[in-house]
């Protein structure tokens, strides 16, 4: 019983964990990715046209 | 000999066999689908209005000014244009004029921002002298970026088939006529320098681009 006890709070506690830090942190790294190739693509490309 | 392999070793082994990790990638026993599912919806809820928010306060003057390279510099040359008051009360900001609207060339200008964190640290404009000496090069950026888009963030306000050409004068309106309205040039082209101080002519005259 103790063992499970354990197992539930280290899934309660890694549930917050991804949710409130590590997929936040990722998506934003992605969008900042995502920026990065933009700025770098008009720096060889020159920058951009009217949308 | 045996059938079953040794137990592998290193950071691999470590990782796979850490609990935490196997917390996280293996089913959990306690938490039901309606809950896991209920949390990251509001998780993601969450984040979506935190990043919003902080892209929004990214997009303030305030927040722009908040390094004294801009407020002691181009803030200040602001506040005598007509960009900053003008019959109508309206008042363009810096973000109004130096970010972009659609979202991808928006993240891709705050990424950009990133260069100026880079400036902020290293100190390259942090005297005014430093600033002048690189302001020919600062300007041709943003010429060249307005050019190129046709001075869309001109636009965001000011609209070519709004104009009153008749309220506008002779010079002006034969200008935009022969030029404007034909799409041959955009606002940037002829009118720099109106919101901020014109690099040493000096210099500007070597600027490409400058007219």
């Amino acid at each position: 019983m103790v063992v499970q006890e354990a197992r539930k709070w280290r899934e309660v506690l890694m549930f917050l964990i991804l949710s409130v830090f590590i997929w936040p942190v990722i998506a934003s790294g992605f969008v900042a990715t995502y920026g990065l190739a933009f700025w770098v693509y008009f720096i060889l490309s020159g920058p951009p046209g009217p949308q | 000999m045996s059938d079953t392999p040794p137990p592998r070793r290193g950071f691999w082994a470590w990782l796979t066999n850490n609990v935490w990790v196997r917390t996280a990638t293996r089913p959990p026993v306690y938490l039901s689908l309606a809950f896991l599912t209920l949390g990251g919806f509001v998780a993601g809820v969450a984040f979506w209005g935190a990043f919003n928010t902080a892209l929004e306060v990214a997009n303030t003057e305030t927040f722009c000014v908040g390094c004294h390279e801009m407020r002691d510099n181009v803030y200040q040359e602001l506040q005598g244009t007509i960009h900053w008051t003008n019959p109508a009360g309206v008042r363009a900001t810096c973000p109004d004029c130096h970010v972009p609207h659609p979202w991808t060339l928006k993240i891709a200008r705050k990424m950009q921002a990133s260069k100026e964190v880079w400036g902020k640290v290293f100190g390259i404009i942090d005297t005014r002298e430093k600033f002048l000496a690189l302001r020919p090069t600062l300007a041709a950026h943003e010429w060249a970026r307005m050019s190129a888009n046709r001075s869309a963030e001109c636009r965001n306000c000011h609209n070519p088939l709004s104009m009153d050409l008749a309220k506008q004068s002779p010079q002006a309106a034969s200008a935009h006529k022969a030029q404007l309205l034909t799409g041959e040039k955009s606002c940037i082209d002829c009118h720099k320098g109106i919101a901020h101080h014109l690099p040493e002519t000096a210099k500007a005259d070597e600027i490409e681009g400058f007219d």
